[in-house]
């Protein structure tokens, strides 16, 4: 998985004069991610696209069963050949997580959308399904992920959960690392907290 | 291995063992594979707001099968409704969570289903069916329980049910009425 594009628009609206010019930037791309058939992958959207909703989001041709995850628990969203026959509606933003999974062979999932810049991602106490905010690979240091103390968990259909614990600050298992896409669960036993990036568009 | 790698460790198998302590979920759907269907008296899937399908949960302290106290998507628990047209026989009933039992633990079920415009409930509908009682393993995390572990599709190992016409305690009195009469002819 990579970020196969990205591409800088400018998109400059001239005013009545040289000296009233607007200027409106966004960085829009696309992701593709492999959703297993018969086995579970933890993903996220890495991209803003319209309401962010699972219609929005997912495009499928086949069968598919999304799990997202919140206060009340595990919430499903199903798709059956080719058409959501529910949890349509739910958001899935960049920040977020959810598991996926196909009914119809390996599929392709391509998320296309505008890189969510500027937004943070909440950390609160407890148990929350996050990702990256945006596009970018790496430990979770290169990312600028606020570590305290919590248990990152990353999910693989082969191997299970894997957890990476962090106390005071310091990572006591290895550093984790997540590629474009990826979501994970985050044990936070510390007070709530903001993941805030910095990112300049040059 | 210092102080603190042995306390992290620790500290790690507790996490570990909490995550069993939870109450316990699954996916109450047949939308996957082998998409094994509810079928009608007549032998094809059933469809439509004329029924619902629900799911029963044995209670290992009492050894009864109930739906009380179960929650739906972290909310009251409601039967689902089959889909309609190709789908029809299918349904999604969303995340059930089931208070009496953890996650890690098994649950053993049995999903029921009726034609409402027999009877509002399953007890009193005279179109109603049952499937067996089966097991799902693995229970994921339930509603406020906090965990991450993912809830197992009962699609997997759903047996299927087909409804069936059950008669009505006034048919069965007619029929004993006749059975008498045909006793007591018998022996004149």
């Amino acid at each position: 998985m990579r970020t196969n594009a990205l591409l800088l628009a400018v998109a400059l609206a001239a005013g009545g004069s040289a000296y009233a010019q607007v200027y409106s930037q966004n960085i829009v791309g696309y992701v593709n991610r492999t959703v297993p058939n018969g086995k579970f992958v933890l993903i996220s959207n890495p991209l803003n696209n319209g309401g962010n909703t699972v219609a929005e989001v997912v495009q499928v041709a086949g069968d598919m069963s999304l799990y997202t995850f919140g206060a009340s628990g595990f919430v499903p969203s199903t798709a059956l050949g080719g058409s959501w026959i529910e949890g349509e509606s739910i958001v899935v933003a960049p920040g977020g997580g959810f598991f996926a999974q196909s009914g119809s062979g390996d599929v392709k999932v391509t998320f296309v959308g505008e890189v969510a810049v500027g937004k943070s991602v909440s950390i609160p106490k407890g148990t929350s399904l996050v990702s990256s905010a945006l596009p970018q690979a790496g430990t979770l240091d290169a990312l600028e992920y606020p570590v305290g103390d919590e248990t990152v968990y990353q999910y693989s259909a082969a191997t299970g959960y894997t957890p990476s614990l962090s106390l005071g600050g310091t990572w006591i298992d290895p550093v984790p690392t997540v590629a474009v896409g990826d979501g994970f669960f985050v044990v936070n036993d510390g007070a709530a907290k903001t993941w805030t990036r910095t990112f300049k568009i040059n | 291995m210092n102080k603190k790698q042995l306390f992290a460790s620790l500290v790690g198998v507790l996490v570990s063992v909490s995550a069993f302590a939870e109450t316990g979920a699954f996916a109450f759907k047949n939308t996957s594979a082998p998409k094994t269907k509810v079928l009608g008296v007549d032998g094809l899937g059933i469809g439509g707001a004329n029924y619902l399908i629900g799911v029963l949960v044995k209670d290992p302290s009492t050894g009864n099968f109930t739906d009380v106290g179960l929650l739906k998507n972290g909310a009251a628990y409601v039967p689902a409704v089959p889909l309609t047209g190709a789908n029809a026989g299918l349904f999604t009933g969303g995340v059930i969570t089931v208070p009496f039992l953890n996650s890690g633990g098994t649950a053993t079920v049995k999903v029921v289903a009726w034609d409402v415009t027999t009877g509002a409930s399953y007890n009193a509908a005279t179109t109603r069916g049952t499937s067996v009682a089966f097991d799902i393993v693995g229970l994921g995390s339930g509603a406020g329980s906090g965990g991450n572990v993912l809830p197992p599709d009962m699609s997997l190992v759903f047996p299927g049910l087909q409804l069936q016409v059950i008669p009505e305690p006034s048919t069965y009195a007619l029929a004993a009425l006749g059975l008498g009469g045909l006793l007591l002819f018998r022996r004149k």
